[in-house]
């Protein structure tokens, strides 16, 4: 390893970094001439570089081919139409058309690529936690660099927490904060690997329904890469998640894709929402001391239990105090709106990923 | 050891960019070409060499501020940006510094937590937990420690490249090198 903190930077600046060539700007770019300058058609889109025309274009293409390919799809509701006043009118994926991306999403990453899942947790809009994971499997190797970052929420302080996930050969490695200190570990257990319990980002490509009508809403660049994006424009048609492992429970409120050329997703935000109930304290001072107060008690109680058998008429006596200030102050509960969105990009689609096991990790057993 | 540094190839000494169409190529024409395809082969060709000089470092300054997925992205809107009016901004003194905030405005809907994933890095390339420390700083203060501490640039260039001063800069540095360092547990005489 590089002693200097400076080349450890420069070193994982380089590596990481993908030089953008002219050509692809170039193709990349609807205008193809520089001179012409004149006012876009729709001036609202020309923040996307006017790139409308040309993507529509690709996109009709590919929608006719998908059609083409599944005669007994209907023909209606393809390609970009017009309404009045010029506008687009987004079109609506058909079933074989969401399925043909998903199988062609499914067969591009059934081998090897990777994502990055970008998360966020609102609840009653108060962030409580974000999150990063870098996934990135070739076959069964798997590696997952997180973060998981806790912002100050009532008194409790800020914190954030990284580590690497990874699953070389069937055996499993981890690099966080533990005993050792920070350092690779290998754990030995026998249910290791699936204690890692590293998310499969592809689960959320099944989740993809046709009834949820998809529209196409405009293009942009993912990792440099010309896409469009399809909004799930009823999102009742969609089931519950069931991806347990990457996804909390509740019903989606939002689902975005982006395709590329191809028909392969690169990338998928998908907001949840649930009602949860949150138990509140009521606010004011004299509750805050009488809860101070009871608290007291029962630490002193507990303290004092194995002294005195008799106590069990004070516990109940601190039992019915509980009781009482619970209905008084303390059960105030209300239910306020839980929204997770989540973010997963995918590069590095069916390219095989080095996924080596570390030079040196210490050996442990079962603690998962 | 570290590579070459980047400032040789931002000063447009170095290679053309991988990818770029080589000059002779475009400017293969026929005697008789139209005098408008001439001029378009011929600001092609200039793109080109601005492309080959500008993007490692706009590339390095939007990838330090927004990762490297997100970075690249920014780069390649900035010079498409670029690319689609290039007769009006070809003149422009200081072109890296706008497109780098061209490349600001058009991240900034987009804006997720900065994300420093490297596929294949070997173990013994960089500490594992530096991608994690580096996101964990502000924006400005990567900007500075990447640009000044990884890659060799001056404050000045920092600052003509990024719009702030100097002595920010300089700040930032100071305060982002403590910080990361005290994450990473690293001490070095640097």
């Amino acid at each position: 390893m590089a002693a200097d903190l400076k080349d450890q930077i420069h070193i994982l600046m380089e590596r990481g970094i993908r030089p953008v060539p002219a050509a692809e700007v170039v193709s990349q770019s609807a205008r193809t001439s520089p001179f012409p300058e004149g006012k876009s058609r729709w001036p609202g889109l020309r923040s996307r570089r006017g790139a409308t025309f040309a993507t529509a274009a690709v996109a009709a293409a590919c929608a006719a081919a998908v059609v083409a390919a599944q005669p007994g799809a209907s023909t209606g509701n393809t390609g970009a139409g017009r309404g009045r006043a010029g506008r687009q009118v987004p079109a609506v994926l058909t079933a074989a058309m969401l399925q043909q991306v998903t199988a062609a999403s499914r067969l591009a990453l059934a081998q090897s690529g990777r994502a990055i899942v970008v998360s966020r947790e609102v609840l009653g809009g108060t962030l409580q936690q974000t999150g990063t994971d870098d996934i990135s499997f070739d076959g069964r190797n798997w590696n997952d660099s997180f973060t998981m970052t806790t912002p100050a929420i009532a008194g409790a302080p800020a914190s954030s927490e990284s580590a690497i996930n990874r699953v070389v050969d069937g055996s499993a490695y981890d690099y966080f904060v533990a005993a050792d200190g920070l350092a690779w570990y290998h754990e030995v257990g026998p249910d290791a690997v699936s204690k890692l319990a590293i998310p499969d980002p592809r689960a959320l490509l099944r989740e993809l329904a046709p009834a949820a009508r998809f529209a196409r809403e405009g293009t942009s660049v993912i990792g440099g890469v010309r896409v469009t994006r399809l909004t799930a424009t009823n999102v009742t048609g969609l089931p519950t998640l069931n991806s347990p492992d990457i996804w909390p429970a509740g019903a989606i409120s939002a689902l975005t894709i982006w395709v590329d050329g191809n028909g392969v997703v690169r990338q998928v935000t998908v907001t949840g929402k649930q009602d949860v109930r949150v138990g509140m304290l009521a606010p004011g001072a004299g509750v805050r001391r009488e809860l101070a107060q009871f608290l007291a008690g029962v630490r002193d109680l507990e303290k004092r239990e194995h002294l005195a058998p008799a106590q069990a008429i004070e516990r109940e006596k601190f039992s019915v105090i509980g009781r009482d200030l619970r209905q008084r102050h303390l059960e105030v509960v209300k239910t306020e709106a839980d929204v997770t969105t989540m973010t997963i990009r995918f590069t590095g689609i069916g390219q095989p990923q080095i996924i080596r096991a570390p030079a040196h990790a210490i050996r442990v057993y079962g603690r998962g | 050891m570290r590579v070459a540094s980047g400032l040789r190839t931002a000063n447009g000494a170095g290679p053309a960019t991988r990818g770029s169409t080589p000059a002779g190529q475009v400017s293969n024409e026929r005697p008789n070409a139209d005098p408008a395809e001439r001029d378009k082969a011929s600001a092609r060709t200039e793109f080109e060499a601005f492309v080959a000089a500008t993007e490692p470092r706009l590339n390095r300054a939007l990838a330090a501020a927004y990762g490297f997925e997100d970075g690249r992205d920014a780069t390649a809107e900035a010079l498409a940006y670029a690319w689609e009016h290039w007769a009006r901004l070809q003149h422009i003194t200081n072109l890296p510094g706008y497109l780098f905030r061209v490349g600001q405005s058009r991240s900034r809907r987009r804006r997720q937590p900065v994300v420093f994933a490297v596929p294949d890095a070997p173990d013994y390339a960089f500490e594992p937990g530096l991608p994690g420390a580096l996101a964990g700083l502000t924006e400005r203060q990567r900007l500075a420690v990447v640009l000044v501490h990884g890659y060799g640039y001056t404050l000045r260039e920092v600052a003509e490249l990024t719009g702030i001063r100097q002595t920010t800069v300089q700040n930032h540095l100071s305060r982002g090198l403590q910080r990361l360092r005290e994450q990473m547990g690293v001490t070095d005489g640097s």
